[in-house]
């Protein structure tokens, strides 16, 4: 992949999760900006750590095939 | 109508009730209506938490939307950069680029495309090789003797020489080459329709040793000229072989062609025996030059020639064992070769005895 499309997929995926988080946010009343940017922390957190375990058991993997 | 406001209390929480609609409650005692009682609340705020949330939900919607394309254009992405790949280098080997390669990281159905992928280039790159030799070769293989053929031409057109001998012996020459020259054209038009699997095979039930009792008596002929002896040992009891009887006495007379060519003093030894229940074997054995072990890989190569700077001298066209091979392969056969310089060669082939159908 290119680095423009990076940049694409990745805006994409931050816009998507900021309505997300900007839903949560105000359905839960909390109209406040730090709430805000917390609650879009902990969304990345939670989202970013599964993610994180499978991509580093799949290279864990990949080199023990190799080897 | 008055607007009302009801308060509830539950668990410690206020509850505020807005309510538009009328609730009437009458009082009837003794069979008399006495009053009544209503109560008025708004629904506004119900409406506009409502709309809110179906707001809210549209926006988490759109949120959704956005990060589904965002992860599936990364997915699409990673998925068909291979076949990106895949398909430049394709084209790369269709323009002649047959040094391209694809690389291949996965094991799946992809990496297995990447791999075929790799194959054929390598496949294809051996045959332009192959053909590119084939035709230089081949070029040459005529060229040699057109230039004979044209230069004792020219000499006998134009009178070039002193004796009635010498003009004999030039058209000698000239006839020699003709001979070579449609002998090598039509070894090379057998080849070709061997490789392109055009050869048609008249399979059968044959004897083995007739066929090399009819060759022997063709090849005794030619080894006399030269002094040498043809020693045959048939093993008499031998089962009926399915193969081409023509092309099986054309492979077993090119290989004692070629032993007689090789062979200065000595004897061709003409064996077949019953290697096991399955197979017979045929071997040809020379007391000839040999073939240094490491020309022994190339010999069934088309004009490869062990001997190339006296090659005109032993004749030949450089076809007849890749023609042999070919033949043996055909008939479901194998040849090996064994050699030993100033010593001698053995080419041993192997046929299968198939059981007679029907018996």
């Amino acid at each position: 992949m290119k680095r423009i499309e990076w940049v694409i997929a990745s805006a994409l995926v931050v816009i998507g999760l900021s309505c997300l988080t900007m839903s949560a946010t105000s359905i839960m009343s909390l109209n406040t900006y730090h709430v805000y940017l917390s609650n879009l922390f902990k969304i990345c957190l939670w989202t970013g750590i599964p993610v994180a375990i499978i991509g580093i058991a799949y290279l864990i993997m990949k080199r023990n095939k190799k080897d | 109508m008055k607007w009302n406001r009801i308060v509830f209390k539950l668990g410690g929480t206020i509850i505020l009730l807005f309510l538009v609609v009328l609730l009437p409650v009458g009082f009837v005692i003794d069979q008399i209506f006495s009053g009544l009682v209503k109560v008025l609340a708004s629904t506004e705020g119900i409406k506009q938490s409502v709309q809110d949330i179906r707001d809210l939900l549209v926006l988490a919607g759109i949120g959704a939307f956005f990060l589904a394309l965002g992860l599936t254009f990364v997915i699409s992405r990673k998925l068909s950069n291979p076949l990106i790949q895949m398909e430049e280098a394709t084209r790369k080997i269709a323009k002649g680029n047959l040094e391209t390669r694809v690389q291949v990281i996965s094991g799946d159905e992809i990496g297995s495309l990447a791999h075929a992928i790799n194959d054929l280039a390598l496949d294809l790159q051996r045959y332009r090789d192959t053909r590119s030799e084939f035709l230089a070769n081949i070029s040459h293989e005529l060229r040699t003797p057109m230039t004979y053929l044209e230069g004792y031409a020219k000499v006998v057109k134009e009178g070039l020489y002193e004796t009635e001998e010498e003009r004999n012996r030039y058209l000698d020459i000239i006839h020699q080459e003709t001979f070579r020259l449609s002998h090598l054209i039509h070894d090379l038009f057998e080849l070709s329709k061997m490789e392109e699997g055009k050869i048609g095979l008249n399979m059968e039930w044959i004897d083995l040793v007739e066929v090399i009792e009819n060759v022997t008596l063709k090849a005794e002929l030619k080894a006399r000229e030269k002094g040498l002896e043809i020693k045959a040992g048939l093993q008499r009891d031998l089962p009926m072989v399915y193969a081409d009887g023509l092309r099986m006495e054309q492979i077993i007379l090119n290989l004692m062609d070629n032993a007689i060519r090789y062979t200065e003093k000595g004897s061709i030894t003409v064996q077949t025996k019953r290697a096991n229940a399955n197979e017979i074997t045929i071997v040809i054995e020379d007391t000839g030059i040999g073939i240094p072990k490491h020309e022994l890989s190339k010999i069934y190569e088309r004009f490869h020639r062990v001997e190339k700077s006296r090659s005109r001298e032993y004749g030949g066209t450089g076809l007849g064992l890749a023609i042999v091979k070919r033949l043996v392969e055909l008939q479901n056969g194998t040849i090996e070769v064994s050699s030993e310089v100033h010593r001698g060669t053995r080419f041993t082939m192997t046929f299968p005895i198939k059981a007679k159908e029907g018996g």
